[in-house]
């Protein structure tokens, strides 16, 4: 990737064919893989080496990946991706919440995790940097909160407008009800997600091509919602196919 | 012991105690009557008199009674009645005798026969209403309820019925009293029981018993041995009449066949089951290996192909052997996340986190999921407006739906159209898929497992619609599977909503 400097991470997980696979993968991207196969290993291999990324298996055999996670967060700034494998939405969440940058489901291929790790490397560095965001069409300028649909100017309400800052300044990253509720409404809010769900659903309908297949605000069932990074503004125009009642 | 009743019991005798009670006050009636009327129509009349009298008794009488009040009768005539001054005129005398005996046996036989005719049909009648309902009966306790009834109607007793069974093969028999009889048989007649039947050397030769408390067990004996035993609550009745012990042992035999038919078709019934789960596991052993080894195949083989050298060189080679691999893992990752489903939905560890979903939002998933995959089927979405928000495990929703539309996309001709629109009514949110493909040739078959539309359709385990259905109803909800009037298959999904739950405006 770029430069020639190395970006370290750490694995941890069980598997060894996991690891080896993620290590050999990796090494063309310019990682440099470290390997610990349990929790405790983990620990004392991140204190030892302070990797600028990590990437955690919650299905450890020493402790509860949760667990090892809370742990880390105590002092550990860096990117945490969180593997983890089908029909476990409820320990994605707690993740999530508990500080997780990402997650990935197992199995997966070489381009999705380097897509998130990717974005959790950058993010992590960036931050929100740059005023104006653009995908697709659509381009939010949160220093003047002007927010243009291919090049017609979009009135948003404040909680609209609200949401969809917490979302680009997310963008890439899933985040979970209680995250998006918390940062918008104020952690007194986490109990109402029917909010959530009417905010999302109005500016679906304010800024996607076509409402009922969303391709900029992505719902992850049973997590929460994703903000897409739409790359070049005018290489596709979807058809709108869909006939609405 | 129970003692054995014989075939033929009643003995038949010349005049009961019975008979003779009553005959000496009718006798006594009829010479008094006799002498009273003597004086006005004269000894002839009576003697007349007499043998009407001796006629009509034939009504009630045996043979040998009418005989012996016939000649006490003549007698008393002969030398009482008959004037002293008139010549007593022997040869008229016992002409009118043997005429009154003629007479009365003939009334009574005539009687008997009737009475035998009108037994005989009540009890062919009966027979017939058991056969009849015995024939209808659809269990085993039907069978038992039928008979207890039946058999307590006929012999005006009360009755019990017990199934014989062998636990194992040649050991002792053990008897199962029905619940529908109208009397428990003793703790005690059960043990002397069971040690007639296990003396017998066969069950087939188990007879007619009669108990120390006077009841009866009559044996059930059907083409193959003893079937069953019923319980007659009172000896007396078949003790009687041989025809009684006849009617028994024919409604006995009727019991017992179809006692022994139903057990036939409990038997017949378990082996079908049987050779239904056979059929099922061989079918899963087939389809699972089949489906588990070929990419598998695909995988070691291209993957061994890519560590040759001379492979290797080939750059494209190289591409598209490991796109091989990728293809045959992603098969091989749904095969086992189906099976992964199908146990979680059949040990019924399936446990919704149910939650407020936006419908639109979980078939938007589904859709884009699709898309993703390379399906080119256009998928039209049509929603009413104000849908109400649903009350489902949106995890389960979206691999249920995802399921059926794949589903869809897999059985109809590439880049067909499959519609799916929503509406909601009352408490629930229906969800209707169709395609425009070939339609479900056996729509109520497609939810089983195992089973697979057209076998010429690459892979899978036909297991994708019976997960979307344990799915759905795990989180109270329908589906049904149809072909469209126009064509086209049709799925309706039904699922719980709230109308609490805040509308959400649509445009």
């Amino acid at each position: 990737m770029n430069q020639s400097k190395k970006q370290h991470l750490l694995v941890i997980d069980d598997e060894n064919q996991i690891r080896r696979f993620i290590r050999l993968a990796l090494a063309p991207h310019g990682y440099d893989v470290l390997e610990a196969r349990t929790g405790e290993e983990g620990i004392q291999l991140a204190i030892q080496q302070s990797p600028d990324g990590i990437i955690l298996d919650l299905g450890l055999p020493d402790m509860d990946g949760i667990r090892v996670l809370h742990q880390l967060r105590e002092w550990y700034q860096g990117p945490i991706i969180i593997l983890s494998v089908r029909d476990d939405e409820e320990s994605i969440v707690n993740a999530l919440d508990s500080g997780a940058h990402d997650y990935i489901r197992k199995p997966f291929m070489l381009g999705e995790l380097l897509a998130r790790l990717r974005l959790a490397m950058r993010s992590h560095q960036v931050g929100l940097a740059t005023p104006v965001y653009s995908s697709g069409g659509l381009v939010v300028d949160l220093a003047t909160r002007k927010v243009t649909l291919e090049g017609k100017e979009i009135r948003l309400t404040v909680t609209e407008y609200e949401l969809l800052k917490c979302l680009i300044k997310h963008r890439g990253k899933v985040l979970t009800h209680n995250q998006i509720l918390t940062e918008v409404w104020g952690p007194k809010s986490v109990e109402h997600i029917q909010y959530l769900r009417v905010y999302i659903g109005h500016l679906r309908q304010k800024l996607e091509t076509d409402a009922n297949k969303p391709k900029l605000i992505i719902t992850e069932p049973g997590v929460g919602y994703r903000m897409q990074n739409l790359e070049a503004p005018t290489a596709e125009t979807p058809e709108p196919v869909s006939s609405e009642a | 012991m129970p003692v054995l009743i014989p075939p033929s019991s009643q003995k038949r005798r010349l005049i009961t105690w019975h008979e003779l009670k009553i005959s000496i006050p009718i006798l006594t009636s009829v010479f008094l009557l006799g002498t009273l009327i003597e004086p006005f129509i004269g000894h002839v009349a009576v003697g007349i008199f007499f043998m009407i009298a001796i006629a009509v008794s034939g009504l009630f009488f045996a043979r040998i009674t009418i005989f012996s009040l016939a000649s006490l009768l003549i007698l008393i005539y002969y030398y009482w009645l008959f004037p002293p001054d008139e010549p007593k005129d022997l040869p008229t005398v016992i002409a009118l005798f043997i005429a009154a005996v003629s007479i009365g046996g003939l009334v009574n036989q005539l009687k008997n026969q009737a009475n035998a005719l009108h037994l005989r049909e009540q009890a062919t009648q009966l027979l017939y209403t058991l056969a009849r309902e015995l024939a209808q009966a659809q269990s085993r306790d039907d069978v038992a309820r039928i008979s207890c009834d039946s058999m307590s109607d006929l012999f005006d007793q009360r009755v019990a019925l017990a199934f014989l069974s062998f636990k194992e093969p040649g050991r002792q028999p053990h008897l199962d009293w029905d619940a529908s009889g109208h009397i428990q048989p003793s703790e005690e007649e059960c043990q002397d029981l069971l040690k007639t039947l296990g003396d017998a050397t066969s069950p087939r030769e188990f007879k007619m018993y009669k108990t120390r408390s006077g009841r009866v067990y009559l044996p059930l004996i059907g083409r193959d041995g003893l079937v069953g035993i019923l319980l007659i609550g009172n000896a007396a009745i078949l003790e009687k009449s041989e025809d009684r012990q006849r009617l028994a042992a024919t409604s006995a035999h009727q019991i017992a066949v179809a006692i022994e038919r139903e057990n036939f078709q409990t038997s017949s019934r378990a082996v079908e089951i049987m050779e239904r789960t056979q059929l099922l596991y061989k079918t899963l052993l087939n389809s699972v290996s089949h489906e588990l080894k070929t990419p598998l195949v695909a995988i070691t083989g291209s993957s061994s192909a890519l560590m040759d050298e001379a492979t290797s060189r080939d750059q494209n080679l190289v591409q598209s052997l490991a796109a091989e691999i990728l293809t045959a893992s992603q098969r091989l990752r749904s095969v086992v996340e189906n099976l992964l489903d199908m146990s979680r939905i059949d040990s019924g560890m399936l446990k919704p986190r149910r939650e407020f979903c936006d419908v639109r939002d979980l078939l938007a998933v589904v859709v884009q999921r699709l898309e993703w995959e390379g399906h080119p089927e256009v998928i039209q979405l049509e929603f009413q407006k104000d849908l109400p928000e649903i009350w489902v495990d949106p995890v389960l929703v979206d691999q249920a739906l995802s399921n059926i539309v794949h589903n869809a996309c897999v059985y109809t001709p590439k880049n067909t159209n499959i519609e799916i629109s929503v509406r909601a009514s009352g408490d629930c949110a229906y969800i209707s898929i169709r395609d425009h493909g070939p339609g479900l040739s056996e729509p109520a078959k497609v939810f089983e497992k195992f089973y697979r539309g057209s076998p010429q359709n690459p892979g899978g385990l036909g297991l994708g619609l019976s997960i979307a259905q344990g799915f759905i109803e795990a989180q109270g909800g329908t589906i049904e599977a149809g072909n469209h009037p126009e064509g086209g298959a049709i799925f309706t999904v039904t699922l719980p909503c709230h109308q609490q739950a805040l509308p959400l405006t649509n445009g």
